[in-house]
């Protein structure tokens, strides 16, 4: 493939590599990774797995620029080459990965080594859990992978409401004395996500395909409902013996309502859901490239629990 | 600095909750009451309510919370949340208050009708703070903000002290009090007024609000100076051989004639606003990033800022006032004809000053300050003039090779731009000036949140930074009263001396001949 010739961007923060290979989400990324280059000058290269290789298009505005690149039958090693050519010096490359696969996928380690971070999401392709459980494994193989899953970013909204209900000192002791937990989400990556968060949190271990066990070795029980929209959480439920903490996502789909009942009630708030939008999840992805401890352990309990209940 | 409560945990007693580990979150960690003095005001309803209201919809206030309204129209709570609603419906500028998000802070609503001079409707709102800790969880936090006239605000403070409201009587938890600009119309009623202040509040209680420093790229002046090492070797007077800082309007007074001309531009924007921004831009790099180690910085700056003697003002300032024009086309009245100005009016609606910084890093480099209304151009910038060049080996001789500038643009364009000399490629040796900019704004993509939503926030949580300390307060005063003395004095006779949409008066070139075109 011969050069193309790029102009300078003014000003430039990134290389954001952007890979799709499904027809179905083209449009949708060169949208979302445009807006993303429009609020944070970069280059973008959009490498396109559904156009021929050989079809290129460069565009440069007052502060960024992006190359459109038709990938399809170029090897992963060509695809490597062509990627590192396009990337500036000085700045960070980041990898976008829209690609069906991770693990079986050659193209994936090949740009995944010219870059400096990781964003894909988990959740994207399918309402299973069979991209999550092929980071969980990757991860397992490169634990030093700077990743950013908007499958994660997008619960946290609601792992900062979970986290309100045991603010209050008179609920601290009912944190470790939860038995049942239940999820309803419209796809089961940030289901799991979340039960894993809150398990790797509490110390909780996977101990049979339904079960969790905590710190004493009591059961805790989950169960995941099939409810909403794709990507979206619709309510947690956390019980113990005496109280039931829920939060609810209203028919807004903007506000979730927390309420404790049982011998503790409290008397019911709403809290907005914000900061979900996806560009506002990959905005947040680029600009927190490192990858938190808390999510790491996360992921290996993601990886613990699919080991025991099989899922897929 | 955070205060130390402000920096407890969440939780009172016991282990830290481990669900906060890593989980990013905005939101307030002290819960709080906010009481809004002067609540049925304009500055309430357009500014700070929707200010309060966006923090709430991101998710920002604290989880116990509650907005007490206190102003002397007859309202009851509801009464109250409607009127707020109707306010945000026509002024909120995220969201309109609608569902479960606006049922629930309306919940958060109370409101205290009163009359500033009965100790009695303070005591009632002591009751219904000490109510707030029970239904809302504030946690005896309060934060009381003076959004009223100047005029009132001795009068609540000492009302305040005497319905035991005051700080040394909370036990429980804090109290702080924000302070609206001005704070004082000259030196001896600022120093009056913290009298005042400082009977009930110590220095670490009091927010002294300057919106100008909540605008975001006023914060930017310091991450360009201080997160990059490029600049603050050539920051001095070696490199430097002039600063010039501007505001610009091409507003009028607009509804606030009777406000303005009692004030003037050097009361209203200079010994405030732009004082800030020179003191951002002479200060020396803080030892920490807290807030006194900022402020103390900055005051530094004014306290090496000797204030022009009498007899030098004219040749230290100059000032002007608008006469009809014409603006974008439109023509517009001079002043003497807004409402509610003086026909003879003596009032400055454009103030330039030359100060300069007696330090070993600014000895000799001048800073000129200007901000006027009526101008040609909206424009708020410092523009850094490096020294021109020592020894000139290129350029045809027709080629003008002019100084460095690097100019740091806040509003209304948010960035930096560089000028520099650069080769023009070809066989000669053409030299030209080029400009390198980068706008934030445009470059991140991001508009900036309106500065009263920070300001309200960071006060919430203690966070002191960008409230002016008294210090720096009553020393600007000391800086600029020769000039306002001289100028109340002595009459302008060439009042109205420059064209509505024009450059400014002509004294104002006299001060300085190089003032940066608008």
């Amino acid at each position: 493939m011969s050069a193309v010739d790029v102009p300078s961007a003014v000003a430039s923060t990134m290389t954001f590599i952007a890979y799709v290979d499904d027809p179905a989400i083209v449009t949708w990324m060169h949208e979302r990774t445009r807006a993303i280059v429009e609020k944070h000058p970069a280059r973008l290269v959009l490498l396109d797995g559904t156009l021929d290789q050989g079809s290129h298009q460069t565009h440069a505005v007052a502060r960024t620029e992006w190359v459109l690149l038709g990938t399809r039958g170029l090897s992963p090693e060509q695809l490597r080459s062509i990627a590192h050519a396009f990337t500036r010096t000085g700045v960070p490359t980041v990898l976008l990965w829209a690609g069906h696969r991770i693990l079986d996928d050659p193209i994936f380690p090949a740009l995944n080594a010219t870059v400096d971070s990781l964003i894909l999401d988990s959740s994207r392709i399918a309402p299973g859990v069979a991209q999550l459980a092929e980071l969980a494994e990757y991860f397992a193989q490169e634990p030093r992978l700077a990743v950013q899953d908007l499958a994660y970013l997008r619960l946290t909204p609601w792992q900062e409401m979970i986290a309100q209900f045991f603010d209050e000192p008179e609920f601290a002791d009912e944190l470790q004395a939860l038995e049942h937990v239940i999820i309803a989400a419209g796809s089961q990556a940030e289901a799991y996500y979340l039960l894993c968060w809150l398990a790797s949190r509490l110390e909780w271990s996977p101990s049979g395909a339904h079960q969790l066990k905590n710190r004493q070795g009591k059961p805790i029980t989950f169960a995941f409902q099939p409810e909403g929209g794709p990507r979206r959480v619709r309510s947690v439920e956390l019980r113990s013996q005496t109280s039931t903490f829920r939060a609810q996502l209203e028919d807004d789909d903007a506000t979730v309502c927390l309420s404790v009942d049982g011998a503790k009630k409290r008397a019911m708030r709403c809290e907005p859901l914000h900061d979900i939008a996806i560009v506002d999840l990959l905005e947040r992805a680029i600009l927190e490239p490192q990858t938190s401890d808390v999510y790491r352990a996360t992921v290996e309990m993601v990886r613990a629990l699919l080991a025991k209940t099989g899922a897929s | 600095m955070l205060d130390a409560s402000a920096t407890a945990t969440a939780r009172v007693n016991g282990a830290p909750n481990p669900l906060r580990e890593g989980v990013h979150s905005d939101r307030i960690k002290d819960s709080c009451s906010i009481v809004f003095f002067g609540a049925s005001g304009d500055l309430f309803k357009r500014m700070l309510l929707p200010s309060v209201y966006e923090l709430r919809r991101r998710g920002t206030l604290p989880t116990g919370f509650s907005l007490v309204g206190f102003a002397r129209t007859a309202y009851s709570d509801d009464e109250f949340r409607e009127y707020c609603k109707k306010q945000l419906d026509e002024f909120a500028y995220g969201a309109k208050p609608e569902g479960s998000m606006w049922d629930d802070f309306a919940k958060s609503i109370r409101y205290v009708t009163a009359d500033f001079d009965a100790t009695t409707h303070f005591t009632d709102l002591k009751k219904i703070l000490e109510q707030n800790d029970e239904l809302f969880k504030t946690g005896g936090n309060r934060l009381f903000y003076l959004a009223t006239p100047p005029s009132v605000f001795p009068k609540i403070i000492e009302q305040v002290a005497a319905a035991g409201l005051d700080p040394s009587n909370n036990l429980k938890g804090w109290t702080r009090i924000v302070v609206e600009k001005p704070f004082g119309i000259d030196l001896p009623s600022a120093r009056a007024l913290q009298a005042e202040v400082e009977k009930v509040f110590n220095e670490s209680q009091v927010y002294r609000i300057d919106h100008y420093l909540g605008k975001e790229p006023v914060q930017d002046i310091m991450a360009l100076r201080f997160a990059n090492v490029i600049f603050e070797p050539i920051w001095n007077r070696n490199y430097v051989d002039s600063v010039q800082i501007t505001s610009a309007e091409t507003l009028g007074v607009e509804e606030r004639g009777g406000y303005y001309d009692s004030a003037g531009a050097l009361r209203d924007m200079i010994q405030n606003h732009v004082m800030n921004l020179m003191a951002l831009v002479a200060m020396e790099p803080p030892a920490t990033a807290d807030a006194d180690a900022i402020r103390t910085e900055k005051f530094k700056v004014f306290a090496a800022i000797q204030p022009p003697a009498l007899a030098a003002v004219k040749s230290m300032s100059a000032r002007g006032q608008y006469d009809a024009g014409t603006i974008d086309g439109t023509p517009v009245i001079a002043y003497r004809k807004e409402p509610d100005v003086a026909l003879d009016s003596n009032t400055e609606t454009y103030a330039a000053v030359k100060l300069f910084v007696d330090n070993w890093r600014w000895a000799g480099v001048p800073f000129y300050l200007r901000s006027g209304k009526r101008l040609a151009r909206k424009c708020s910038e410092i523009a850094v003039t490096f020294r021109s060049i020592p020894h000139r080996l290129y350029g045809e001789k027709t080629d003008a090779i002019e100084p460095n500038v690097l100019v740091v643009k806040i509003q209304p364009e948010e960035g930096i731009s560089l000028r520099f000399d650069a080769k023009v490629p070809g066989p000669k040796q053409h030299i030209r000036g080029v400009s390198m900019d980068f706008n934030y704004g445009a470059g991140f993509g991001v508009e900036s949140p309106p500065a009263y939503e920070r300001l309200i926030s960071d006060a919430m949580r203690g966070d002191q930074t960008l409230f002016t300390r008294w210090d720096a307060v009553e020393r600007a005063w000391e800086i600029v009263m020769p000039i306002l003395q001289t100028w109340q004095d002595e009459r302008d006779r060439t009042f109205p001396n420059y064209g509505a949409g024009g450059q400014g008066p002509q004294p104002a070139r006299e001060l300085f001949d190089e003032w940066r075109s608008l």
